[in-house]
């Protein structure tokens, strides 16, 4: 892994005010993503994915959200140094986003056919005849049985599974070269998500496409990516190759997040959940923000924030003993 | 789209004839014999008579009502009592003017108050979102005939830009329309506020954003098509709103309207003038209410398709 990463990320801080209280939704988050790879993102609500995804895009909304720190290169660009009218070049054509809600996701009193020319015809440069051609070849491309009669739907009239893909062919077809996807499944059925899956995995290989990949679920993480990040209270705890993550986890959080995973062997065991509670992000401690839950925890764990150390090949976690626990 | 317009045109016909049913009854109700109107104070009682039965109000209510409905079949909208000309040319004149004053005020209200809206909205909390949002307040609040009354000695007496009234052209109707129009304007303008404040958080603006479109585009294509669905309805009943509160600013103006036709007819308890008026008022108020609906199927698919 030697080449230039596609994107990255350092030091990223991102901050909403709030009744007057400034939330660290993002505090320090920091990585790259390889060219044509896919890396998750995974941890609770709250845990600041979604806020680093939109960062990078440029679209905190303003108040009451703003990016404070931190630098965001895209393809050896500062994104943060751009103006508004060169990220709206970025935005589409360079980075693509698809959203978790697909049916709130798109315009509803528009036809998807339009929404998806429009976008096409911004960025490709395309007379409105190929757009709508290279809509309906990208519809094909995802699946969809009769592009032509979707084309003229409007949302409404579509299944959230056949809209995620309509969104994911509406994005592919700007020919982006990072795609985020932000829970693109969560809100979908269980059998729909695993087709959507299957689909981003076969445009990922298909299009040479590198893919940021936000869930909360590890079993998603497993089937789809190749490095994960575990973010924690709007930092990052641990970051390493998927199979690293589930057979040696270095982070007593990513530890207990892979313990709460249901068993489908064992089901004799109840739910098992993580006791305590995310500390208030307005109003952080200085150590450990995981000190409060933790079982291995240190007294100088309370003192500072810990490195992110290195535990083995490509992998690093910010704990102060990873080396004292066992897999 | 077709068979929907046709069932709502069918679904008249009962309000019609409830409208007119209405209309005769609530004048028989009013106090007041026509007849002693027209043959004075001081006429003996077989002057009196002579005229109720020339007018046919002699007979019973059933009969009269009848036979008032056959002539309407027949486009015959009766003779005014007071002046003996027929009904319907003078009602055409007065609708006219009044659908003129009505559509400019409209226009007005509905162009201002949709850009004044929409600004406020994208630019929430800001100078203008404050100052434009009380000035709605007090449009809102002002009483026609008072605004009209301020308007005509500022812009026409004070400083003699605009004619003072009498006229049915486009340029006197100008201050007219203002008046009437600047209720409508307020309401419009809060309505989009509220509406366009809805619309720009969900998640299909975010969307576009991310697709690198830019904010014009955003807020003019994709934001106000979605915020027009609330507003269209209210448009629609605004217009029944301004024709019929025409009154006090024709009056105010002095515009030969429908307004100052009713009024002159219930004056003078003419009532042919005043039936007529108010089943042509009625009409136009549900054609108003059919376009509105209309309309709405027009901004939302989702409707026209169920």
């Amino acid at each position: 892994m030697s080449s230039q990463p596609l994107l990255s990320v350092r030091d990223l801080q991102t901050q909403f005010v709030s009744d007057g209280r400034v939330i660290k939704a993002v505090d320090g988050v920091s990585f790259d993503v390889r060219p044509g790879e896919i890396l998750g993102i995974v941890g609770e609500s709250g845990s600041g994915k979604s806020v680093t995804a939109l960062s990078v895009m440029g679209l905190i909304p303003w108040p009451p959200g703003r990016v404070v720190g931190g630098s965001i290169m895209f393809e050896g660009e500062d994104l943060r140094a751009k103006t508004q009218a060169q990220m709206r070049r970025v935005r589409g054509a360079g980075i693509a986003m698809v959203f978790q809600e697909p049916r709130t996701a798109m315009n509803p009193v528009f036809r998807i056919g339009e929404q998806m020319t429009e976008v096409i015809m911004l960025h490709r440069k395309m007379s409105r005849a190929e757009a709508s051609g290279e809509a309906r070849s990208m519809l094909d491309r995802v699946h969809i049985a009769e592009p032509g009669r979707v084309m003229s739907a409007y949302p409404f009239e579509l299944s959230g599974g056949m809209l995620q893909r309509v969104m994911i062919a509406m994005e592919l077809a700007l020919r982006p070269r990072l795609l985020i996807a932000d829970e693109p499944t969560t809100a979908l059925d269980v059998t729909i998500q695993a087709q959507i899956l299957r689909l981003i995995r076969e445009l990922h290989d298909e299009f040479d496409l590198t893919v940021l990949f936000i869930t909360h679920d590890l079993g998603v993480i497993a089937q789809l990516c190749d490095r994960v990040m575990v973010m924690y209270a709007g930092a990052v705890v641990e970051l390493s190759p998927v199979d690293a993550l589930f057979h040696s986890p270095a982070h007593p959080y990513t530890r207990k997040l892979l313990a709460a995973v249901p068993s489908v062997v064992d089901t004799r065991n109840t739910l098992r959940s993580i006791a305590g509670d995310v500390p208030d992000l307005a109003d952080l401690p200085p150590g450990c923000r995981f000190y409060d839950r933790c079982d291995l925890r240190q007294p100088e764990c309370r003192l500072a924030i810990p490195d992110l150390r290195k535990v083995g090949e490509d992998h690093t976690a910010r704990c102060v003993l990873p080396n004292a626990i066992s897999p | 789209m077709l068979p929907y317009i046709l069932r709502r045109l069918i679904h008249l016909i009962p309000v019609m004839i409830g409208v007119t049913l209405c209309s005769f009854l609530l004048l028989k109700l009013a106090p007041g014999d026509p007849a002693e109107v027209l043959a004075g104070i001081e006429a003996n009682p077989e002057v009196i008579e002579a005229i109720r039965r020339k007018h046919g109000l002699d007979q019973p209510l059933p009969v009269q009502y009848f036979y008032y409905l056959g002539n309407l079949m027949l486009g015959d909208f009766g003779k005014s009592i007071s002046t003996g000309l027929d009904v319907g040319p003078m009602m055409w004149r007065a609708l006219i003017v009044t659908l003129k004053l009505s559509a400019l005020g409209l226009v007005l209200a509905l162009v201002v108050g949709i850009v004044i809206g929409a600004v406020a909205a994208v630019r929430q909390n800001s100078f203008f979102d404050s100052t434009s949002m009380l000035f709605a307040l007090f449009g809102a609040a002002m009483p026609n005939f008072w605004l009209g009354l301020l308007l005509m000695w500022t812009l026409s007496v004070t400083f003699p830009i605009f004619p003072a009234g009498g006229g049915t052209d486009l340029y006197s109707l100008i201050l007219p329309a203002i008046t009437l129009g600047t209720g409508a304007m307020a309401l419009i303008a809060r309505m989009t506020r509220a509406s366009m404040l809805e619309v720009i958080r969900q998640d299909y603006i975010r969307t576009a954003y991310a697709n690198g479109l830019s904010p014009p585009i955003v807020i003019i294509r994709h934001a106000l098509k979605n915020a027009m669905i609330p507003i269209s309805t209210v448009i629609g009943l605004q217009f029944g709103y301004l024709l019929g509160g025409s009154v006090a600013t024709e009056i105010v103006f002095a515009v030969p309207g429908v307004g100052q036709l009713l009024v002159d007819g219930i004056l003078a308890r003419d009532y042919p003038v005043v039936q007529s008026t108010m089943l042509m008022v009625a009409i136009i108020f549900v054609l108003v209410n059919l376009i509105t609906d209309i309309s709405y199927a027009y901004f939302d698919p989702r409707i026209r398709l169920k």
